[in-house]
């Protein structure tokens, strides 16, 4: 009863924040099904063809077809950047802040452990990053229904998005473990970003031929293979995202259930 | 079995800020005051309480079980009214009171209308725009709400004007004589004195008494203001009275341990224009007493 009344509460106050992010992604996401056109996709096989690192970095592949082209567009960088920030915010939000603020004085009033609050403040967490996905992904759907007729494999792009929520659940998570830890919203979001910043710049370099193979593992982004899933092939790495999820909100709940709060 | 209980409980901060030793055992039914100035400690013993903090050494508990392990039990029986806590942004305090009364599983819809008729609360409005004695009142209210047996209350009439105050006293006295056990904090006197059977004093995390309430009256002074004809002999008394004297012109402030019969035997030798009697504030007893700053 307890967890479920402040589920639905705390999920109300963070949808405002989740759709306006939800929305930006969705604009990107009709744009870039507007933009699959030849002329377009000829100037950006001569944009990659100038500087191909950088492409490659950013994700950016060829464009034969239009989940390659969303892939390469989108799921590459842009996307990514969106659901890492959009994670770290509402993670801040959802523990560090009630501590800053003393809310959190209310809710450990009640007869809830402290994990079983982490737990559901995380849940509230990803289903806002689920929201986030799934809404820009039906935009694009539709504008590819309406636009592009018979263009888009949904299947495969229902799995590229699988794959997408897959690496949100893992950078939120991230970035929930390390509110449970903090007592201020903003050195919590602060820390969250510059940790998921360098492990998605870490991502990107593993892209680049140039770099030595073994640097693309050492960040979990490069467990997201846009190019692979926009070829319809499912990765089996992409389960080691739910699983690593799993570490960092265990981490986080034994953290916060541990520390002392300054309340 | 104590229904709250310290033992030996330190919490350090720093070197002077936290609690130091401290150990009070507070018996069902009873309710139990902490005086002291600001720093001194006060909220720290709440917060272990709440488990919100765990001690360094020593032992906090309620009803035989650790307040920090087992927290999540203890709050069934358990009222809190934190002294500083915000409400969730854009929340009004009616929704905020339904929602807490909701997640412990009942509207305690009765009880929630009495306390609002009680403390003459409207939670109607935002948290951000309500006055701030409007505001208490939905924190007091939230810590009275689910008719817990146990009181945890950190300085509850902080912010109030003095209707609110008297409502929240009256309150808290109803509570104790219907058989809850209360543990609040306060810096004022009278507040405790009021509520509480047991007063503990705490000075710079150090627990400096523990006595009944009432015997906070038998340790007060009085204070007279005596006016004499001139200087000189206003000098001659301050001279011969020598302790708790200030001496203002032709004006002496004495400040009078028990009864004044010597007092006024003294003042036989000289021509008192005007004496002025009274208690001495209760505030300036405890400064005199255990030094520090009351806010």
């Amino acid at each position: 009863m307890t967890k479920r009344v402040l589920f639905s509460f705390q999920l109300k106050k963070q949808l405002g924040i989740t759709l306006l992010f939800a929305a930006a992604a969705s604009l990107l996401s009709a744009g870039a099904v507007l933009l699959y056109e030849e002329q377009h996709v000829l100037a950006l096989a001569d944009a990659r063809a100038q500087s191909p690192a950088l492409f490659a970095a950013l994700g950016v592949g060829g464009s034969a077809s239009l989940l390659q082209h969303l892939g390469a567009l989108l799921y590459g960088f842009l996307l990514p950047v969106l659901g890492m920030v959009l994670g770290a915010v509402l993670a801040a939000r959802l523990m560090a802040a009630q501590v800053e603020t003393g809310e959190m004085a209310y809710w450990l009033a009640l007869p809830q452990r402290r994990a079983a609050h982490a737990l559901s403040q995380w849940g509230v967490l990803m289903a806002c990053l689920a929201i986030f996905t799934v809404v820009p992904a039906l935009v694009a759907a539709v504008a590819a229904m309406v636009f592009k007729p018979g263009a888009l494999q949904v299947p495969w792009f229902a799995q590229l998005n699988l794959g997408l929520l897959g690496l949100y659940l893992a950078s939120g998570s991230l970035g929930m473990m390390l509110s449970c830890g903090m007592d201020e919203r903003r050195r919590a979001r602060r820390l969250a970003l510059l940790l998921s910043g360098l492990l998605l710049v870490i991502g990107l370099a593993g892209r680049v031929r140039e770099v030595p193979g073994f640097v693309r593992w050492l960040s979990f982004y490069s467990l997201f293979d846009v190019p692979a899933l926009t070829a319809g092939r499912m990765e089996g790495m992409l389960l080691i995202l739910p699983g690593l999820a799993a570490v960092f909100l265990l981490a986080g709940m034994r953290w916060f259930a541990a520390r002392d709060l300054p309340l | 079995m104590a229904e709250l209980r310290f033992r030996r409980v330190t919490k350090a901060f720093d070197e002077d800020a936290g609690l130091f030793d401290f150990s009070v055992q507070v018996e069902q039914g009873q309710a139990f005051g902490l005086l002291g100035p600001g720093g001194a400690g006060k909220s720290t013993a709440l917060s272990l309480l709440m488990g919100f903090i765990r001690p360094d050494d020593g032992e906090v508990s309620i009803r035989g079980m650790d307040c920090f392990t087992q927290r999540h039990v203890l709050m069934q029986y358990v009222g809190y009214v934190p002294r500083d806590a915000r409400l969730p942004a854009r929340t009004t305090g009616d929704q905020f009171i339904r929602l807490l009364s909701a997640a412990r599983g009942d509207t305690w819809r009765k009880r929630m209308q009495k306390l609002m008729e009680r403390l003459d609360l409207n939670p109607l409005g935002d948290w951000a725009y309500m006055a701030p004695d409007d505001r208490r009142k939905v924190v007091l209210l939230l810590g009275f709400l689910n008719d817990p047996k146990i009181l945890l209350l950190d300085e509850p009439c902080a912010g109030l004007d003095p209707n609110a105050r008297n409502a929240v006293l009256d309150l808290i006295e109803e509570e104790r004589q219907a058989g809850k056990t209360i543990f609040m904090t306060s810096h004022v006197f009278e507040e405790v004195q009021r509520c509480c059977d047991q007063v503990g004093i705490i000075r710079e995390g150090r627990l400096v008494t523990v006595q009944p309430a009432r015997a906070l009256t038998y340790t007060r002074q009085k204070v007279y203001h005596i006016t004499f004809e001139d200087i000189h002999q206003a000098a001659a008394f301050a001279q011969e009275w020598e302790t708790g004297v200030e001496l203002l012109r032709n004006r002496v402030i004495v400040a009078v341990p028990a009864s004044p019969q010597v007092l006024l035997k003294t003042l036989t030798k000289y021509t008192v224009l005007d004496l002025v009697g009274g208690r001495e504030e209760l505030e300036s007893s405890f400064l005199r007493s255990f030094g520090g700053d009351l806010v």
